[in-house]
């Protein structure tokens, strides 16, 4: 805990924590933007991911390589316990008309939202995996080798099914244009 | 797609970042679990050895976990469900479980149970209406509860006026609580529904219980809200869905529609121009067992079958205190799929004819079995002419909208006999003969899976918590047919049917077995050669046939292969 507090390098310790937090940060923000479609549930949801990364990680020793997979994997177990939360209510009120994916307040240009907005309304209505694989590709900007881990299935799977995952979002692109 | 699009789509993103807020994870309470970085390996040495500790000391764990599994329970606290088939199953989304009611059990009597599944277990939950034959529910996400429909079950002549039902008994094998007696709130002869305390053993078979007998022919509306059941509607058959009906929830309407059709089934064949129900001459009831709400399941025939073959789809919407017979009729035949298509967001009617079944004909089907008509009525073996076709059709709030019509030699699941459970932007289509579909934006998807549920009929099917499938139990070993005798009364069994206690999870990748045990297939008839060379013809698994006894080939009208 403590060399994760001062930042402080030790022989044969992990990576410091607060760079941890600033190389992998953004992605795992995007990450949980593309998978919740609503940017103040992701901002809360990647926070916890961070504070329980934290408090774990001199416990968890996770090695450098190994660091980012292991925070996506806490941040897909984190916005899949959200969905069981909110449950088939959100979907259903995503569905019946109530966007809530990006407010005016924040702050991207018009047409960042409307790309965002388009593309989490494709993911939205696939499956759970096929959202996780696209999400952790284009969001988190995942290797497949580290989808791969997060996910715990072959490295061939993930590339075949982050495809056709891909594949089904271009398909619903194509509808919504 | 290419690297271009997805480029782009990662450009999307790029210009995303974290919040401030969330650096301060060093002063943020920590919420969540913590996976491990890596999977443990320990020193082989060490893990040779405990490796021959744990297969000869656990041997006999695992056989008597198998065993007890295979049992039908589970080392949950929460016990598990026992073998069926024929049970209804949805998702209430208000609570985020999987609910599944009733049902069959092995010994063919009507089962009032309720279970829930969490994504991981299943637990206990109230008792059930009941008892009830061919059970439907939806979740009524507009009204925040499930919706159940289900038949009451005559009353059996030779029980002395009683039926006998199990499950849900709060006898120290688990289950839930029966009151058995009348109810002083729900439908006339209906067992109070009660509240049951969680099993603290696991349920392999409750013992049997007398209920109160209820009238025959009514339809009983149930609304289920997570901790109890109520009564919402009893009206008479004609008067709600009938045997056979399936059920939607429209979410753009937010109304529960559902649609029925006499195409086959022929159990309330209905006249083509008025839509009322016709009498018909029985050729017997509908054993319990033969009861089946699998979707496109085939019931058990029941009726002369002079009184089958009537087209169209009847209509039914559902205004929360009773059912309303739209004018809208679908004017098309065959099995049936109906679903919330998360693609339209409006509920989806799908009907396939010429099907490997033989069902979804324009003739009148004939019993299994017979090659002949009863006297006097006319018989149709085959209908020549007769295009296969699946045609979708789309629920608009007041009518139906033709989307497509297409040959169903292309590729798409055979619907006879399947389940479809529909979520997270697209359904899962499990047939009868085992393939996993999916349909999406319009497209059906076979998916290439090593593992399913083996081939099966009335297993409970529906959406399961973080956009999953759960599938429970159902039947093995040929259909529950009416009797092959002309004219003859009563409807039989085939003594191989097999029930099951499996759960199985569909997570968008494979399935997945949570324990129990499958429904065992009767053995495949061997074709030995003749003498001479040629194969015999050999069609489906046996009927009424013991296990090792030869097998005679069988002719036009036996019962169908479920392999399409």
């Amino acid at each position: 805990m403590i060399a994760a507090m001062t930042g402080i390098r030790l022989e044969g310790a992990v990576t410091p924590f607060d760079e941890v937090y600033r190389e992998n940060a953004d992605s795992v923000y995007r990450f949980c933007v593309s998978q919740l479609r609503d940017v103040e549930t992701a901002e809360d949801i990647t926070a916890d991911v961070f504070a329980a990364a934290f408090a774990a990680y001199d416990r968890v020793h996770p090695d450098a390589a190994g660091v980012r997979t292991w925070l996506f994997r806490i941040a897909r177990n984190a916005v899949i316990d959200q969905y069981r939360r909110e449950g088939r209510r959100r979907s259903l009120l995503t569905r019946v008309g109530r966007d809530r994916v990006f407010p005016d307040t924040v702050e991207e240009t018009a047409e960042q939202r409307t790309d965002i907005r388009a593309i989490c309304a494709a993911l939205d209505t696939l499956r759970e995996r096929d959202r996780q694989l696209v999400g952790l590709r284009v969001a988190g900007g995942l290797s497949f080798a580290e989808i791969a881990t997060v996910l715990g299935i072959r490295e061939g799977a993930a590339k075949v099914a982050t495809h056709r995952a891909l594949e089904r979002v271009r398909i619903r692109l194509r509808e919504q244009a | 797609m290419s690297n271009h699009d997805e480029r782009d789509l990662s450009a999307a993103f790029e210009e995303l970042r974290a919040p401030a807020s969330t650096a301060h994870y060093a002063t943020r309470s920590p919420g969540l679990d913590v996976p491990s970085a890596r999977t443990p390996r320990w020193p082989q040495a060490v893990a040779g050895v405990v490796a021959v500790a744990v297969a000869v000391a656990g041997a006999g764990t695992f056989l008597a976990l198998r065993n007890a599994r295979q049992a039908g329970s589970t080392a949950s606290s929460g016990g598990y469900p026992q073998a069926r088939t024929g049970a209804t199953m949805a998702f209430d989304s208000t609570t985020g479980r999987t609910v599944m009611y009733g049902g069959s059990a092995a010994n063919g009597l009507p089962l009032t149970d309720t279970w829930t599944w969490d994504g991981t277990a299943w637990t206990a939950a109230a008792k059930g209406p009941g008892p009830l034959q061919d059970v439907r529910m939806v979740d009524d996400a507009a009204a925040g509860g499930l919706l159940l429909v289900g038949m009451s079950v005559p009353a059996d002549p030779s029980a002395g006026g009683s039926y006998t039902c199990v499950g849900g008994s709060a006898s120290s094998g688990g289950g839930s609580a029966s009151t058995g007696s009348g109810s002083a709130t729900g439908a006339p002869g209906v067992a109070n529904p009660a509240i049951a305390p969680a099993p603290t053993t696991p349920t392999v078979a409750p013992p049997a219980q007398t209920c109160p007998p209820v009238k025959p022919t009514i339809e009983q509306t149930w609304i289920f809200n997570g901790h109890a059941w109520k009564i919402a509607a009893t009206t008479p058959l004609e008067s709600a869905p009938p045997f056979g009906a399936q059920l939607a929830f429209d979410p753009t309407t937010k109304q529960v529609v559902a649609v029925s059709s006499s195409a086959f089934g022929c159990g309330l064949p209905l006249d083509p121009n008025s839509g009322a129900a016709i009498a018909c001459p029985m050729l017997g009831a509908a054993s319990p067992s033969s009861t089946n709400s699998s979707v496109g399941a085939m019931p058990a025939i029941r009726c002369a079958i002079a009184d089958c073959g009537i087209l169209g789809a009847r209509t039914w919407t559902w205004s929360g205190r009773s059912w309303k017979s739209e004018p809208a009729t679908v004017p098309a035949y065959g099995i049936m799929l109906l679903f919330d298509d998360p693609a339209t967001n409006h509920v989806t009617l799908m009907t396939q004819s010429g099907s490997a079944y033989g069902l979804g004909i324009r003739c009148p089907v004939p019993v299994a079995g017979s090659k002949s008509a009863p006297a006097g009525l006319p018989y149709v073996p085959s209908c020549p002419g007769t295009m296969p076709l699946t045609t979708t059709w789309t629920w608009t709030g007041s009518g139906w909208h033709q989307v497509s019509q297409v040959p169903d030699t292309q590729a798409q699941p055979p619907f006879g006999g399947a389940s479809i459970a529909a979520f997270a932007g697209h359904a899962v289509v499990l047939t009868a003969g085992g393939e996993t579909w999916s349909f999406a934006a319009g497209q059906w998807t076979q998916e290439m899976v090593a593992g399913h549920p083996s081939t099966r009929y009335g297993a409970a099917v529906g959406e399961g918590p973080s956009d999953t499938v759960v599938l429970f139990g159902g039947s093995a070993g040929g259909f529950a047919t009416a009797s092959s005798s002309r004219g003859s009364a009563g409807s039989s069994t085939s003594s191989t049917v097999s029930i099951g206690s499996d759960t199985w999870v569909w997570n968008g990748i494979q399935w997945r077995q949570e324990g129990g045990r499958a429904p065992t297939p009767p053995p495949v008839p061997s074709c030995a050669p003749l003498k001479i060379g040629l194969i015999p013809p050999c069609v489906g698994p046996p009927i009424n046939v013991a296990p090792a006894t030869a097998v005679a080939p069988q002719t036009a009208g036996a019962a169908p292969s479920p392999a399409r």
